[in-house]
């Protein structure tokens, strides 16, 4: 019951318990509650004229990394006797210092300071807005504003440093990098002998083949190292995600998304990404800082979704990236993404599959027992079927149990990869 | 704190004053029922229940309106009642105060509220005192005339009061 109402009906009692009974007393005892009704209608607030800066310091930071706000209110209006300042915080940000709500009084052209330290995990925040009440001294009057003053701050996912990643697609570009190109020319690496042609350079003349073979001269061919065009897929589709002990299997994709972007990017790379699940979010290709800085932006706010057409990779766009460029496809991967990758792999494409595991990030979520034994025996088997369909079309898989750091998973598995494919 | 022990104070003597009264007009089991108000109180600045103040001033203004049927002394009672109210006024400052998590110059919000509820009141008391000195003689129909002149008035306050919000 508000607080104007009790009054109000205390009055009303007193006041006919003395009509009742026809004695003053009653009424004099009204009489307080009136004045006491009568201050707080004087002492009330009218509109509130204020002035609000919200700074957020800095405007974007590291997942784990603490940021701060500052909060300042300057009145133009009125007198405000009892004034509440109510910050619209974000979910999921964890207050550590300060809080986002203010008490106070606020005299004419008066302001007030209000900070706060906050932290958070990967992704966007939008503080919409402050939310005002204010009201006379006894709070029998409260007025309540809302104030629009938007706001963000981008928190970007971790980046894990990864050693250098080997991979081999079939197709580089002009400038020089780290990635050998499969064709003869100059470089440093070993990769074959010929017959001697005239313009040959006289210092890549192999001698001990020429010894082995009397009248006939040889050249050594070496293999050049390019940078390539490679293309992150993220899969954000809901289904693709499962919540388990270990937080989101979704945002461990996105850790795995950022580590290649940076570590693909430090060794020159043309890299782009695209998030596909509610909608399609792309990141078209580039090099250097700036795209690491946009593909990181990216991934801050990239988000699960559901959609009727990218439910299925088919829906796709694949004439989008580059003819036999490398893709990266981070996903647990479903039953009909097979026949897709497969197709895509007949494209020309190189693909990568970097798996995290859903049984092993889920079976902790099951009670044991002999049945459970039993279904993770059938998703293994499934898992082992899909698999091998995909390496026998030549895609590489790394399946990744994601308790185990994707910087062992990655450098161990895609070294040794390229090893057997050299 | 300080507006809570301010509080629990008022809550204490107007329960007093209103005992001693019941107590000297020879009611003894409501006396000892009076001095249960203070304890309750007390105990609910712990448990921070927003309707039991509300509930115990309502039950002070019922026994003190009992005591004034039964002719005891009206200063005694307004004084009482007033104190009472003092207190849940009080109460629920603090409670204000606790539920914002952080304020800004509070010892000033205090004093500044405390200073106004005491001139509310005191004003209050002041008006009370002097209309109970002023004897004017009213027929029925007069009084039955302002009766419904006072429910207008409140009616209209409180519409006041509910267009100002919009």
């Amino acid at each position: 019951m508000s607080r104007v109402v009790f009054i109000g009906l205390l009055i009303y009692l007193l006041v006919f318990a003395g009509l009742a009974t026809l004695r003053g007393e009653f009424l004099a005892m009204a009489i307080p509650l009136f004045f006491y009704l009568a201050f707080g209608l004087i002492d009330r607030p009218g509109t509130m004229q204020l002035e609000i800066h919200r700074e957020i310091v800095p405007k974007w930071v590291n997942s784990g990394e603490t940021f701060q706000i500052h909060l300042n209110v300057t009145n133009r209006g009125q007198d405000l006797k009892e004034i509440s300042l109510q910050d619209s915080v974000p979910m999921n940000l964890d207050i550590l210092e300060g809080s986002p709500s203010l008490l106070c009084e606020l005299p004419i052209q008066g302001s007030i300071g209000l900070s706060y330290t906050c932290r958070a995990t990967r992704g966007l925040f939008l503080f919409p807005g402050v939310r005002l009440i204010s009201s006379d001294r006894f709070g029998l009057f409260p007025r309540t504003e809302s104030y629009s003053l938007k706001d963000r701050i981008l928190v970007r996912p971790e980046v894990r440093r990864l050693k250098r990643v080997i991979i081999r697609p079939r197709i580089t570009r002009i400038y020089a990098g780290n990635i050998p190109t499969r064709q003869s020319g100059s470089g440093v690496d070993f990769y074959g002998v010929r017959s001697y042609q005239s313009g040959d350079p006289l210092r890549y003349l192999n001698w001990k083949s020429a010894a082995r073979h009397p009248g006939l001269l040889f050249t050594t061919e070496f293999e050049p190292e390019r940078v390539a065009v490679i293309w992150l897929m993220l899969d954000a589709r809901q289904r693709s995600n499962i919540q388990g002990p270990g937080g989101s299997l979704f945002e461990h994709l996105v850790s795995a998304t950022a580590a290649l972007s940076h570590a693909f990017l430090n060794e020159g790379n043309r890299v782009g990404m695209l998030i596909y699940g509610g909608f399609l979010d792309w990141t078209y290709s580039g090099y250097g800082k700036m795209q690491r800085e946009r593909i990181l932006q990216a991934l801050a706010r990239a988000r699960t979704g559901e959609s009727m057409i990218f439910d299925k990779l088919e829906h796709l766009p694949t004439q989008a990236f580059p003819p036999r460029s490398q893709i990266v496809l981070l996903s647990p991967l479903h039953h009909e993404d097979v026949p897709i990758l497969i197709r895509w792999r007949s494209f020309g494409y190189d693909v990568i599959c970097i798996c995290p595991d859903p049984i092993a990030f889920e079976q902790d979520l099951f009670p044991q027992g002999e049945d459970q034994e039993l279904g993770l025996r059938l998703a293994r088997l499934e898992r082992k079927l899909l698999f091998s369909q995909l390496r026998q079309a030549g895609i590489q898989l790394i399946p990744w149990i994601v308790s185990i750091p994707i910087e062992q998973v990655i450098g161990g598995a895609l070294n040794r990869a390229s090893f057997r494919r050299v | 704190m300080r507006t809570k022990i301010m509080s629990l104070a008022c809550a204490f003597l107007s329960a007093v004053v209103m005992a001693w009264s019941y107590f000297r007009f020879g009611y003894l089991f409501i006396t000892l029922g009076i001095l249960i108000v203070p304890i309750i109180w007390a105990v609910n600045l712990r448990l921070g229940v927003q309707w039991i103040p509300s509930s115990l001033l309502f039950v002070i203004c019922i026994v003190s309106s009992v005591g004034l049927f039964l002719d005891m002394p009206v200063l005694w009672m307004l004084l009482s009642w007033l104190v009472s109210f003092i207190a849940w006024d009080l109460n629920h400052f603090s409670y204000r105060m606790e539920r914002a998590q952080s304020v800004d110059g509070a010892d000033q919000i205090e004093r500044h509220h405390i200073l106004w509820v005491l001139s509310a009141l005191s004003l209050g008391f002041l008006v009370a005192v002097i209309t109970l000195n002023i004897k004017v003689a009213l027929n029925f129909w007069v009084i039955v005339v302002l009766s419904i002149l006072l429910v207008w008035g409140i009616g209209q306050g409180i519409r006041m009061v509910k267009a100002s919000r919009l």
